[in-house]
């Protein structure tokens, strides 16, 4: 199927008549100003994976024992056919690799997503404060807090680089407020214990 | 996960109002051969990868929003002044600060310009790129990554860019 740019509000096709152009134009539909930059590829047939029955002798996809190989992953060294081979840029990887990979976040191209800690220890925090419920489950959200911000400083690993400010913040937060509340359950239970004096 | 590589230069941001709005928080960078949509969902980053040699056309379209934004905050300063009703120096001062933060976000709507809605397309995917959005950001976008992708795809013959 050939490729065609869409109107990013109606989602229309545009026609060659939109592209590249340098100024914007009505969308037909929906009557949008529309700015459209086609690339070469655009005019690139899209689907067109090769998928050829295996002749004897030949060697076969590892996952489609009738179709023909046309390429190897990169990640493993199988034997893929067209329908099997997933582009990432210049690299092939097959569907496999793709799904171990992102578990194991193991290579940087295929990671897709990564939690982010330090958000979850200050939402943790913040949610209790908003709540009210810090009055009553105060020591243990920030004892949460603490060891949220301990995981995230070890563990917190994004693709694209994050400052520790927010973990650092959460760390302090934590800290105080668990001081604080040992702090006063101290206060509380001491005048209780039992004198032997 | 290996560690961190600096392959990566951040090129784009929403502002910073999109801190305090979860899912709005996106960025754009750029690598060797890709960009790189990083968007925040509270507590998870995801990332979209669009290679150059993939990338098939940038579509850009006017949107009204700015004007909407500008509207609201127009009307929040006289709200703003409401406090001053009531007689009372704390209320003198929230009156002020609510005030001066409309005033502040209206002017900051204003320098930024137009708003747009940009989106990239490629055979496999269509995301939106809000990181660009504003007039001044996108064409420093355009200008920046549209060389890269052409220099990308030049090995396809130049004929097939149509019209």
């Amino acid at each position: 199927m050939k490729g065609g740019a869409f109107c990013p509000l109606c989602n229309r096709l545009l026609g060659p008549e939109f592209w590249n152009s340098g100024q914007f134009q009505a969308c037909p539909a929906c009557s949008a100003q529309v700015m459209t930059i086609a690339f070469p590829t655009i005019n690139v047939p899209s689907g067109t994976s090769s998928i050829v029955a295996c002749e004897t002798g030949e060697s076969s996809c590892f996952f489609h024992a009738n179709n023909r190989a046309e390429t190897i992953c990169d990640g493993c060294g199988r034997f893929l056919c067209g329908l099997c081979s997933i582009n990432f840029g210049q690299r092939r990887f097959c569907p496999d690799c793709i799904y171990r990979s992102r578990r194991q976040k193991s290579d940087l191209l295929l990671i897709d997503q990564a939690v982010l800690f330090d958000n979850i220890a200050i939402a943790v925090l913040a949610l209790s404060v908003l709540t009210l419920s810090y009055l009553i489950l105060g020591l243990f959200v920030s004892l949460l807090t603490v060891c949220m911000a301990f995981v995230g400083w070890k563990y917190q690993r994004t693709l694209v680089r994050r400052s520790r400010f927010r973990l650092g913040f959460a760390l302090i937060l934590g800290l105080i407020g668990a001081s604080i509340w040992i702090l006063l359950l101290l206060l509380l239970l001491i005048p209780a214990l039992p004198r032997y004096a | 996960m290996p560690d961190i590589i600096s392959a990566y230069r951040k090129i784009a941001a929403t502002s910073w109002f999109s801190r305090f709005l979860p899912g709005m928080r996106s960025s754009i960078y750029l690598a060797d051969d890709h960009l790189l949509l990083a968007t925040q969902m509270i507590i998870f980053e995801k990332y979209h990868r669009f290679f150059f040699s993939d990338i098939e056309a940038i579509t850009a379209a006017k949107s009204n929003r700015w004007l909407w934004a500008s509207v609201a905050w127009v009307v929040s300063i006289p709200l703003g002044m409401l406090w001053y009703l009531a007689r009372n120096n704390w209320c003198y001062l929230v009156g002020a600060c609510w005030i001066f933060i409309a005033g502040s976000i209206l002017i900051w709507n204003w320098l930024a310009g137009p708003t747009y809605v940009v989106k990239i397309q490629t055979a496999a995917q269509t995301r939106r790129l809000k990181a660009v959005e504003r007039a001044g950001k996108y064409q420093a976008f355009s200008a920046m990554v549209v060389p890269l992708i052409m220099a990308e795809q030049q090995p396809n013959p130049v004929s097939a860019i149509a019209p």
